[in-house]
């Protein structure tokens, strides 16, 4: 399948931007989870907001962070295949 | 690829970001706006570095899904990063060309208005005054924050307060000390909101013991226990602490203080002031409102609440205030909506009242950076306006410029017509076909309605009376009305006889024995036409002779009903809506003559003659007397729950005064003259009853005459209004859409240009037709075109069509046609279903009585809306057309592209400045430029997203694919802008929540993200 009939099918190369901004979101998450971990959200005031449930939010940057190399890792996949070929 | 700091500071890619970041922090700080309101969630996304949105829990799967969080940039991040990247950008990539006029000025505002929202967030602070009348003060208290003071009294009465903020509260164990002071206070304990009660004589050792041994909390033997603090709009935490007070080692005693214990009413009553006497002097102490002293004292001389005749609709509050600053005899000003008092630095604004009318209250605004947003929106419209003439003179240039194009060729496929001559003829016939067809179909509209034969019911319906403040023709009455119970302003009858509003409403009023006989009250669910005893029915339509034997049943389960319609199931929405409409129904059938209390209104009236002369004469007094009462009783009902005044002013009696059936009835059994408006109303039911038409003629006539010799100019509009209901030009109008949207769709498929130039002169006919109803409204309402959401959605698709007839003329294609008449026809349906709820031409309520700014701000930023959904439109036709058999041919595409670009400027120009301007009216009438209440989000949210499509394409990071797909997007963002945040119930501009536009709303979404995604199915070439 060349590339173009692949993109035809689908794969958008425009959806990758939104994926790179689901990961930054998700590093700021990190940002947060540790700075929590590290008891300095409570202290910063208005730079960490403290979080009472640490367990649902490294969930939750994870999600995000999978969700944000989805489109990334299908195109990917797509050219290693188209390379293979 | 190596890229440094100033490259990525100054990139357009980390714009994009920024840009889209700011859009889903706004979203998700206006979501949280329900669960936490404005103040704590601007707090929480404005002013922090980073934030974590939650999952709220009542929301879909809300246990399951609680744990699902979301970080976000916040405020004090995107904010000051794209003050940076925007500057960064401008020294990298600026060259100062006069293409770019516009550029620098735009850069410059926004720089300027994002520095000015930071120091507003820091320096910005809202104080609360409560006046009764004649009460004065000379301070303002904080909204938000409390303080703990100690108020030394010394001789003559001197007081010098030593205060502490509540942070210096929150360590427990902290000694705090002030010069002057001849003790220390150490804080036991704070809770930031806290429950305090009595000790429950039962059980009284299950709660602790408390430390307090002076002061209320030690006399009253109160218990005080920590509560989660509340967010809530209007609700304020009980700020609580235990404060013991020490002479160097001595204990002078421990004192419970909370914000509870006020010293205004009614709280003084239940807490009086906590003092103490120490070193020989008065001491009092307290946890209070923080508080601002002014330079003078302010008292309340006057407060007036008054509402339009015969409503409850607020036209005015205002309240005059006198201005006392020591040495001087003082001034006195008037507070009024929209027209605040600026004094010392703050705006003192009208925000509510109390008792009764004689408490105001005003909000007090100090903005030290209110200036800012002026400077900066001024250069940034000036930018746009420059940056939008520029583009238009080298478009205009590019156009006129030797051996450029003449424009683009209309694309064409499919014949287009066998030979040029007959071709050209097979054209001008199917062009005359469709102009005819849509002439004939205007013609229909103004067709004048048809009533009996011989009864003149169009002269019964164009007699005026006031409903809602507003004079207008019995026929608007009866329209809403019947719209109101039936949802449809005619139903049809058993034999399929169809019968208008005002003949429906004719017999009602005159006649309501025999209207009782008609099907007119909609009922929707199964379980309540069941409830009715009629099982297995299929109509919806049920009448009041057969739903009154329910009637005990029916009360029954009204009485059932939640008092919160949000929480009502749908069989409770339906009793609801029932209980609604016989509410109606009983209030229309006597609003003109009385119920047959004694045979008809003519013998009702006779009856109370007789009885007034009995009660003249001794022999029969007493019982007269009684009878009297019983009249006065039943007049004084009808008058208490009279919804439409009947009987006009006497001629010489000014202005306003028209009466309802019932007040002037009281009248008459007092004064025992009858007002000659009833006693015609009466003659002319009689003869209706009698179906005698030629006394029915005669009475309308002097009905008629009544009508002119009293209203004379006042009422001169209702004729005018009549023709406008008759006419239905909103109604036209969508027929005439529905016709262009198939002349246009036929157009992609063959004869392009002919039916493509159909659709573009029926597409003019019926922006003639939309025009003249909106100017119409404009007309009888003397007000802008948009000041309620039924007319905005008038004015949505109205504003769209002149861009749509300009692109068509240009690409004649069928594209913009097809756009225009789908926009046209879908917001003119909503606009129907807006219209269920009542007169759509409702009084202004007073905080929106400013025709000004409803002149400026609301069509600037509803043009906005406009022409942001005319983009996403544009790229839905685009990608649906792309992914249709055959697809879409690369001019047709090219041409959609520049329709989007074009489209996406103008929405960004009006959506910018139309927002600007709502800022502008925000702070003249309130003292600040920015709310952050969800409608103004939403507003920003569009400039935001316009400005993302803009500079996604200017970055090549969208082509013709995602521009389409973007636009699309600012679809979803417009609905929600428009629609979804009046639905959270936050803010000045909410309506309340609308479940069924709710479900609508979702499915606009989805069908939007469904065509999102049909985007990357099929990609350009």
């Amino acid at each position: 399948m060349s590339t173009n009939k692949r993109k035809e099918a689908g794969i958008a190369e425009e959806a990758t931007t939104p994926g790179l901004y689901l990961i930054v979101l998700a590093v700021s998450g990190w940002l947060i989870l540790i700075a929590n971990l590290f008891g300095v959200a409570g202290r910063s005031g208005w730079i960490f907001p403290p979080v009472e449930d640490l367990a649902g939010l490294a969930m939750s940057t994870l999600l995000l962070a999978i969700l944000g190399m989805t489109p990334a890792a299908l195109r990917h996949l797509f050219k290693g295949k188209d390379s293979a070929a | 690829m190596k890229v440094g700091v100033y490259g990525f500071l100054s990139s357009i890619h980390l714009t994009l970001f920024l840009l889209t970041a700011g859009v889903l922090l706004i979203l998700f700080g206006t979501l949280d706006q329900v669960q936490y309101g404005i103040y704590f969630t601007q707090q929480k996304y404005f002013e922090h570095v980073f934030v974590v949105w939650n999952y709220p829990q009542q929301w879909l799967w809300g246990e399951k899904l609680d744990w699902l969080q979301i970080p976000l940039p916040g405020g004090y991040l995107i904010g000051p990063l794209l003050v940076i990247n925007l500057a960064c950008a401008h020294f990298r990539y600026f060259r100062p060309s006069w293409k770019k006029a516009g550029i620098p000025l735009i850069h410059a505002g926004i720089i300027l208005l994002l520095l000015g929202q930071l120091w507003t967030q820091l320096q910005q602070k809202e104080y609360f005054l409560w006046l009764g009348e004649g009460e004065s003060k000379n301070y303002v208290e904080s909204f938000h924050y409390d303080e703990f003071v100690l108020v030394e009294i010394a001789e003559g009465d001197t007081r010098r307060v030593h205060s502490w903020e509540t942070r210096d509260l929150n360590e427990l164990g902290k000694v705090l000390h002030n010069d002057g002071l001849p003790f220390s206070i150490e804080v036991l304990w704070f809770a930031r909101n806290a429950a305090i009660f009595p000790r429950p004589p039962m059980q009284p050792e299950s709660f602790p013991e408390m430390p307090f041994n002076r002061g209320i909390g030690a006399e009253r033997d109160l218990v005080v226990l920590p509560q989660r603090p509340t967010f809530a709009e209007g609700e304020r935490n009980a700020t609580s602490a235990i404060v013991r007070l020490k002479d160097g080692e001595t204990e002078i005693g421990t004192w419970l203080v909370s914000n509870l214990f006020r010293s205004d009413p009614p709280m003084r009553e239940h807490f009086p002031i906590q003092s103490f006497e120490h070193g020989g002097r008065q001491w009092q102490l307290a946890l209070r409102f923080k508080r601002m002293y002014l330079p003078a004292q302010i008292e309340l001389a006057d407060f007036r609440h008054d509402r339009y005749p015969g409503t409850e609709i607020p036209y005015n509050f205002s309240s005059t205030v006198r201005i006392r600053e020591p040495g001087t005899k003082g001034r006195e000003t008037l507070i009024y909506m929209n027209h605040p008092l600026r004094y010392a630095g703050l705006t003192f604004y009208q925000a509510s009242f109390a008792d009764n009318d004689t408490k105001s209250m005003f909000q007090v605004v100090h903005n030290p950076a209110r200036w800012v947003p002026y400077v900066a929106c001024a250069l940034t419209t000036l930018g746009l306006v420059v940056q939008f003439l520029v583009s238009l003179f080298v478009h205009g240039r590019k156009r006129r410029a030797p051996g450029a194009a003449a424009g683009p060729e209309p694309s064409s496929r499919g014949p287009e017509g066998p030979t040029p001559r007959r071709g050209r003829a097979f054209q001008a016939a199917i062009l005359s076909a469709l102009i005819l067809g849509a002439g004939l179909l205007l013609l229909r509209h103004l067709q004048p309605p048809g009533y009996p034969a011989g009864w003149d019911l169009d002269r019964f319906a164009r007699l005026p009376v006031q409903e809602g403040g507003r004079i207008k023709p019995i026929d608007t009455v009866a329209r809403t009305t019947l719209m109101m119970i039936s949802g449809k302003q005619s139903y049809s009858e058993a034999g399929g006889k169809r019968v208008n509003a005002p003949e429906w409403f004719a017999e009602l009023v005159l006649d309501p024995r025999t209207a009782a006989r008609r099907a007119v009250f909609r009922i929707d669910h199964p379980d309540l036409v069941g409830l009715l005893g009629f099982h297995n029915e299929e109509r919806k339509y049920f009448s009041m002779e057969e739903i009154a034997p329910h009637f005990e049943s029916l009360q029954e389960q009204f009485r059932q009903l939640p008092e919160e319609p949000r929480l009502w199931n749908p069989f409770q929405k339906a009793l609801g809506k029932l209980r609604g409409s016989l509410a109606l129904y009983d209030r229309s059938a006597s609003i003109l003559v009385p119920p047959p209390f004694f045979g008809n209104a003519r013998e009702t009236y006779t009856m109370l003659e007789r009885v007034r002369e009995d009660a003249a004469s001794p022999e029969e007094g007493e019982n007269a007397a009684n009878a009297l009462n019983l009249f006065r009783a039943q007049f004084a009902r009808l008058a208490a729950t009279a919804h439409v005044q009947a009987v006009p002013p006497l001629p010489g009696h000014g202005a306003g005064g028209w009466q309802s059936l019932g007040d002037s009835l009281l009248a008459t059994v007092d004064s025992g003259s009858l007002d000659p408006v009833p006693a015609a109303w009466a003659d002319l039911s009689s003869a209706w009853q009698e179906k005698d038409s030629v006394r029915f003629k005669y009475s309308l006539e002097r009905l008629e005459n009544l009508y002119r010799n009293r209203t004379g100019e006042r009422a001169e509009k209702t004729g005018f209004e009549y023709f406008f209901n008759t006419f239905t030009p909103f109604g036209a109008a969508m027929e005439l859409y529905i016709l262009i949207l198939i002349a246009a769709a036929f157009s992609w498929m063959g004869w392009t240009r002919v039916l493509a130039r159909a659709a573009f002169w029926i597409l003019v006919v019926a922006f003639a037709v939309h025009t003249f109803g909106l100017g119409a409204r404009i007309y009888i309402q003397e007000r802008p075109p948009v000041t309620n959401l039924y007319s905005s959605a008038i004015f949505v698709s109205w504003a769209a069509i002149p861009i749509c007839l300009y692109l068509e003329r240009r690409y004649l294609n069928g594209i913009a046609a097809a756009a225009a008449a789908v926009m046209g026809f879908t917001t003119l349906i909503i606009a129907h279903h807006l219209s269920f709820s009542g007169d759509t031409m409702e009084m202004m309520r007073a905080v929106l009585d400013s025709n000004f700014w409803l002149a400026t701000h609301v069509p600037t930023v509803t043009i906005g809306y406009s022409a942001t959904f005319l983009a996403g439109l544009l790229g839905a036709i685009h990608i649906l057309r792309w992914n249709l058999p055959g697809g879409i041919d690369p001019q047709t595409g090219k041409a959609i592209s520049g329709m989007v670009y074009g489209a996406v400027c103008f929405a960004l120009l009006f959506s910018y400045v139309g927002t600007v301007l709502g800022g502008i009216w925000a702070d003249q009438s309130w003292g600040r430029f920015w709310g952050w209440d969800p409608k103004e989000n939403g507003a920003l949210m569009i400039v935001l997203w316009n400005a993302i499509i803009l500079h996604a394409r200017w970055a090549k990071v969208a082509g013709t694919t995602g521009l389409m797909q973007l636009a699309v997007a600012g679809n979803i963002i417009t609905a929600w802008s428009w629609f979804g945040t009046n639905m959270l119930g936050v803010g000045l501009h909410s309506y309340g929540f609308m479940d069924a536009a709710f479900l609508w709303l979702v499915a606009f979404i989805a069908s939007q993200v469904a065509i999102i995604l049909l985007g990357y199915r099929r990609r350009h070439p």
